[in-house]
């Protein structure tokens, strides 16, 4: 049996192995768009186990929300939940670390990806909330656990007051696709990049429509 | 060919991001800062920052830099001016 036990924000004990284990769960989320954007996934583990570490990143181990498994060592699951406002400033001071940070990606290779990529993904807008690096650990998966943990991320969206929850899901991620759908969300747009060969489906849900939510825990 | 003057490089960030000047304080766009106000996206500043690579005919290594300095108008201009005089955190090109 696996359940879904959220542990409330910044008290997670992050030793090497958790956090090793979230920058595994944020990349495998954040692909195929990592990948593409830091060139290869070396360089892209390389940049995210810093930017973990960077209290203003979207994925910054403070700011994420991570489900442990029963043995309550191994993190089972994890997500980021941010306002609109809070999304654009860390995803602009992660651009900022990347470009002050040496030895990744060129700068000049760096725009050509952004420009590629440009539009790729939504703009939330005032009173939304975007979810982003939704993952289950792969030994995890196929039980029910991504339905409870999108539970908790709606019933947390609503107590903050979210208008809306907004999140891009790579097209080829049919099975997300689908628990998107079955819990309410819309595609709203196909975005596509014009390098990477990459697709995107922008997908939206209000949160005034009641929930059936697990008992996880508060943030 | 003298180094760009401080005012110089100022003077192109904001004609080269025209929404600059309009979004500034009554003081001046010096401490306008340019993600914060909203005068350029992430991708606008890497195309800025190109821009005055490119008019400058410097390259502006942003390895040491602070971000709470260069993302406003007045410290990216003095970040480039240093840069163009030889003595900032990167070299002349």
């Amino acid at each position: 049996m696996v359940s879904v036990d959220c542990v409330p924000q910044g008290e997670v004990s992050w030793t090497d192995d958790l956090t090793a284990a979230y920058v595994a769960g944020v990349h495998d989320a954040g692909n195929p768009y990592f990948d593409f954007l830091f060139g290869d996934a070396e360089t892209a583990t390389r940049v995210l186990r810093s930017w973990v570490r960077r209290s203003s990143s979207e994925v910054a181990l403070e700011r994420s929300h991570v489900a442990l498994a029963d043995d309550g060592a191994t993190l089972a699951a994890g997500y980021v939940l941010l306002p609109a406002e809070e999304l654009r400033r860390c995803r602009s001071a992660d651009l900022m670390a990347l470009l002050t940070a040496r030895g990744t990606v060129p700068r000049d290779v760096l725009r050509q990806r952004l420009e590629a990529t440009r539009g790729l993904f939504t703009t939330a807008e005032p009173g939304d909330w975007y979810l982003s690096k939704v993952w289950v650990h792969p030994s995890l998966r196929s039980r029910g656990l991504a339905r409870d943990v999108l539970a908790d991320i709606l019933g947390r969206a609503a107590e903050r007051g979210a208008r809306r929850v907004c999140l891009d899901v790579h097209e080829e991620r049919e099975a997300a696709v689908r628990l998107y759908r079955r819990a309410g969300f819309t595609i709203a747009e196909r975005r596509t990049a014009s390098g990477g060969g990459l697709a995107y489906l922008s997908m939206h849900r209000a949160t005034d429509a009641p929930t059936a939510r697990s008992d996880a825990g508060q943030a | 060919m003298p180094s760009p003057s401080y005012a110089e490089i100022r003077d192109f960030i904001v004609s080269a991001a025209p929404n600059a000047a309009a979004r500034a304080a009554a003081g001046g766009v010096d401490d306008l800062h340019l993600l914060n106000a909203g005068v350029v996206d992430s991708l606008g500043f890497v195309n800025l920052l190109a821009a005055i690579e490119e008019r400058f005919g410097i390259e502006i290594d942003l390895g040491d830099a602070d971000p709470d300095e260069f993302l406003t108008v007045g410290g990216l201009a003095r970040c480039a001016a240093a840069v163009a005089r030889g003595d900032g955190a990167a070299h002349g090109g």
